[in-house]
């Protein structure tokens, strides 16, 4: 087993954001965390990535506990890919931010080594002809590449991703899965993202992880995950599930149930009137 | 994934591309330097006395290489050129390194272009400390003297610098609680300060308090020079080591953890070098404001956001603005001399505002 | 860079301050030569911050950094002696002809100082506050004496010591005996007058409000000339009083320090008396209902002119005690024997 979530408890202060998380995952293997907002994806991902330290329970990464080893360690182990690309509004080249990537080889120097690493992932990536712009130039799409270049940069066996398509277009939505997907499997990189899209979670993935309140729902393959009864569960929404042509669930919401707001409250604003 | 492939550049060429960036900072680096040196050499032969460049270099070689005994000057054009214009320069450069690095190091660090190395509260307090020893004659050591004043500002500094880190322990270390608490030190500092002057007996006393916070290089003497360049070069080269660390730092605390690195230990680790740095710079200068604030901009633009390359540009940066403007500054209106900080201002934020203006990068969103 | 490139800057670091300390280290045993021993005649004195000071006679040279400073060399006949002047330093006339090394005792050009080899900078306090400075021009062997002109309790030393060291001890005890003849005039007048026989004095400076506490040369200056300063118990040099407070008081008679700008000008001696006239606070204050307010030039209070300053307002305070004293005549009469007589317009109005 390549990742074990054994029993992870996390609370931020008296808010209990993770409750008793069991789940594993295999080399080369996609899983996705779906889930209403705030249940619990971003934590977990973050505990996977010793960012935050749970309170019970443990993560094994190859068979290592993540609290037993240091920052340095974790980070070529464990790539991450923050929601927000730029959090910063400083003005680094793509190449810079890729290269930070290699911040847990580097001690002072850029060596050889680690310039190739750089150029081949670039490359590989089909943003070479970006290296030398500002990346707070770039569009939504064309950063989103760059901080998967700089987790990639780290070498990892695990790639964290925390809703990689939430500010992208459709077409950037596809190119970027398509892309996670092909790195997993030619490289066997075990990917947890946290997605919240369920067709795109559907499609691009072999397992789902359906979280609710902190603890996981369902897990399993997509079909066995996403279906109509969990989804009235969890999100509150009544929905249509589908089966694609390669038997993968495809969802389309009806409507919200027992949505307060279109039902008892009546509402007193008269727009034609209000300037 | 294959309609991306618009780029023509292969592996190699995106190699080449870098390394030859990194050779274009080395010689940004380069001339700055190389232009410090010019600039030193011009400053060391203009001044309200006689001795211009020959006597200058005469003094100079006559010092250094005593065996050679080269041709003889005048005690009087001695004592100008060697304790009074070359410590000048010296310090000039080695206050303007220390401040500009302090300054790019915690803008960097706190991921905010807008602080300066005073963010900490540090001014206010050193302010206060000299306040307190030149009107009340109350300090951490005995006897008034010009040390009086020195080791009242570096301690009160250090301590500004404590209380900020202590408040940052409550509430957790943070760009944003970093900031605010020094801030919040620094008016608690500031008033004081304008307690003091309210209350101080003697008229003098405040003048000689409101001159000291207009900073100025006139106290520089081969005694503060052996004190300051050796804090100051060993708190930069620390910085310079922090560089990946800070590039990290600044990309996000997150980012930052999830590439091994503690962003807390970073701001903590940065936050008492560029401290020490600032500190004992103006515990002897005084408050010399802006070359903090606009040489790592300048350099930003320069040589870019790598830590590596922009905290050593930012320091040559430093060095030779101060440096030009103190010489301005004592030529300007001879035979008195504007303070330093003046002229950094007056100079400095016109440059900053023209390449500001002239660029179309934004610095921030 | 790599780590070995850091080892080698710090090593480079190290030995740079090395030969820094080491240059440092022989330069404390140069040095300016030390001219003379025997047969060098010296003074050594206090001056008005409590150093002792010694001063290698003849003194030919002297740079002088206050401009009540200067005038007193003046006033010794000493004036030719000056080289060079701080840039307040513009009485009398002839001093314009000097070179300005300084815009005040506080900033000293070091350099061009250094440059004229003085043998005596004469400053007032404000220097000590410079001690980078006062050091460096110490360390030159120039002696440096620092003086206060509007300290009226030491100024009579100070004129002794000056004529000491400027070897002029007649002239110096010329200007001493005119000093102690009015002071004792003053004194021998005022002392049988009755504590409620003094009139009380309310006396503003630079700004409003503020005025002379204990310790100060105002306060003296009226106790010495018979009045009673209403700010007279208050621990502090240069108070800023409340309104309420000098208004309490009711003081019988007010006197106001012409600001720089005014000086000389009657217009402005006038507009500044008007001023306070109509200021609403002390509307209802005896002081202003009688028209007893009265503008000063601070030059009165300082060096050898104070006791012009004193016979103005002893003439103020008690106008039937010193009916026969006629100040302003007395002023001008100083000015043409010691400086050669170039009278400002006005010093002291309305006349008492």
């Amino acid at each position: 087993m390549k990742l074990v979530i054994q029993n992870v408890t996390f609370s931020y202060k008296s808010i209990q954001a993770l409750k008793d998380v069991c789940f594993e995952l295999k080399k080369g293997e996609i899983v996705s965390l779906v889930g209403p907002n705030g249940s619990g994806k971003t934590t977990l991902l973050k505990c996977i990535d010793g960012i935050l330290k749970p309170q019970g329970g443990s993560v094994f990464i190859d068979g290592k506990r993540v609290s037993d080893m240091g920052l340095n360690e974790i980070s070529k182990l464990v790539g991450f890919v923050p929601q927000n690309a730029s959090s910063t509004s400083f003005p680094f080249t793509v190449f810079d931010v890729v290269l930070a990537g290699r911040k847990p080889y580097i001690g002072w120097s850029v060596k050889d080594e680690d310039v190739t690493v750089v150029t081949d992932i670039l490359n590989y990536m089909g943003i070479g002809h970006l290296a030398t712009r500002y990346f707070n130039e770039l569009s939504g799409g064309e950063q989103q590449k760059v901080i998967i270049a700089r987790a990639l940069a780290q070498l990892p066996q695990v790639l964290l991703l925390d809703e990689p398509t939430s500010h992208l277009d459709i077409r950037h939505q596809l190119e970027t899965l398509q892309m996670i997907h092909r790195l997993c499997k030619e490289m066997g990189l075990s990917v947890v993202a946290a997605m919240h899209d369920l067709n795109l979670a559907c499609r691009f993935s072999d397992k789902i992880i359906m979280l609710k309140d902190g603890y996981i729902f369902a897990a399993g393959a997509p079909k066995e995950v996403v279906t109509v009864e969990n989804i009235m569960a969890v999100f509150g929404v009544k929905a249509h599930v589908s089966l694609t042509g390669e038997g993968k669930p495809q969802v389309v919401p009806i409507e919200p149930v027992n949505a307060k707001s279109l039902q008892e409250i009546p509402c007193k604003i008269n727009y034609a009137q209000a300037k | 994934m294959r309609a991306q492939c618009m780029s023509t550049k292969t592996v190699e060429d995106l190699k080449q591309m870098y390394r030859k960036g990194v050779k274009r900072k080395v010689l940004v680096l380069l001339s700055l330097f190389f232009s410090i040196i010019v600039a030193a050499l011009i400053s060391i032969s203009l001044g309200a006395g006689s001795p211009r460049f020959k006597e200058a270099v005469e003094v100079i070689l006559s010092k250094v290489f005593p065996f050679l005994k080269i041709g003889s000057v005048s005690e009087t054009v001695q004592v100008i050129v060697w304790d009074l214009r070359l410590p000048r320069v010296l310090l000039a450069v080695v206050a303007g390194a220390g401040l500009a690095a302090s300054g790019a190091t915690m803008q960097g660090v706190l991921r905010n272009p807008l602080v300066s190395s005073y963010i900490l509260g540090v001014s206010a307090a050193a302010g206060f400390g000299a306040a307190l020893a030149t009107v009340f004659k109350i300090g951490i050591i005995v006897g008034y003297g010009k040390y009086l004043i020195i080791t009242n500002a570096f301690a009160f500094s250090m301590l500004s610098m404590l209380m900020v880190y202590g408040i940052a322990r409550l509430r957790g270390i943070t760009s944003e609680t970093i900031i605010l608490a020094g801030v919040a030190v620094g008016y608690l500092f500031s008033a004081l300060l304008s307690l003091i002057q309210y209350v101080a007996p003697e008229h003098e006393a405040v003048r000689a308090i409101v001159f000291w916070l207009m900073g100025g290089l006139h106290v520089a003497t081969w005694e503060s020079i052996t004190v300051v360049s050796p804090i100051v070069l060993l708190t930069v080269i620390l910085m310079v080591q922090q560089a990946w660390n800070i590039n990290v730092t600044c990309m996000g605390e997150d980012v930052a953890m999830s590439l091994g690195v503690n962003p807390k230990r970073v701001i903590v680790v940065t936050m008492v070098l560029e401290s020490l740095a600032t500190a004992t710079v103006i515990a002897f200068t005084g408050v010399i404001g802006f070359v903090c604030l606009i040489s790592p901009h300048i350099s930003r633009m320069l040589i870019g956001t790598d830590h590596r390359f922009l905290i050593p540009c930012s320091a040559l940066m430093g060095g030779l603005l101060l440096l030009c403007s103190d010489t301005v500054g004592r030529l300007i209106l001879m035979p008195a001399e504007v303070p330093v900080g003046i002229i950094t201002a007056l100079l400095g934020v016109p440059f900053f505002l023209f390449i500001l203006l002239s660029r179309k990068r934004k610095m921030w969103q | 860079m790599g780590r070995k490139s850091i080892m080698a800057i710090v090593v480079v670091a190290i030995a740079a301050i090395a030969i820094a300390g080491a240059i440092y280290v022989l330069n404390l045993q140069g040095g300016p030569s030390q001219t003379g021993g025997q047969g060098v005649k010296s003074v050594t004195l206090t001056d008005g911050t409590g150093r002792n000071v010694t001063v290698k006679l003849p003194v030919k040279k002297i740079i002088s950094l206050n401009s009540g400073i200067t005038e007193l060399l003046y006033a010794l006949q000493c004036g030719d002696r000056i080289i060079a002047r701080d840039r307040n330093s513009n009485f009398p006339r002839a001093v314009l002809d000097k070179p300005v090394v300084a815009g005040s005792s506080y900033d000293p050009n070091v350099e061009l100082i250094l440059q004229m080899s003085p043998d005596l900078v004469l400053a007032d306090n404000m220097l000590f506050y410079n001690q980078e400075a006062l050091g460096k021009i110490e360390g030159a062997g120039i002696a440096v004496i620092m003086e206060n002109v509007s300290n009226v309790t030491r100024i009579k030393t100070v004129i002794a010591n000056l004529g000491r060291i400027l070897e002029c001890e007649d002239k110096a005890n010329e200007i001493i005996g005119f000093i102690e003849k009015y002071e004792r005039l003053v004194q021998e007048r005022v002392k049988g007058v009755p504590e409620s026989g003094k009139p009380l004095v309310y006396i503003e400076w630079w700004a409003p409000w503020q005025s002379f506490g204990i310790g100060s040369a105002g306060n003296k200056i009226i106790y010495d000339a018979g009045g009673i300063n209403i700010a007279g118990e208050i621990n502090k040099r240069a108070p800023i009083l409340s309104p309420e407070f000098v208004v309490d008081k009711n003081p019988d008679i007010i006197l106001r320090m012409a600001p720089a700008d005014a000086v000389g000008n009657l217009t402005a001696f006038e507009a500044v008396r008007n001023e306070i006239l109509s200021r609403p606070e002390l509307r209802g204050v005896k002081a202003v209902k009688n028209g007893k307010v009265y503008v000063y030039d601070p030059v009165i209070l300082e060096g050898l002119r104070y006791p012009i300053g004193l016979l103005y307002w002893a003439k103020c305070f008690h106008p039937n005690l010193f009916a026969d004293i006629n100040p302003e005549a007395l002023h001008a009469q100083l000015i043409q024997k010691y400086f050669g007589g170039e009278s400002r317009e006005v010093y002291f109005y309305p006349t008492p």
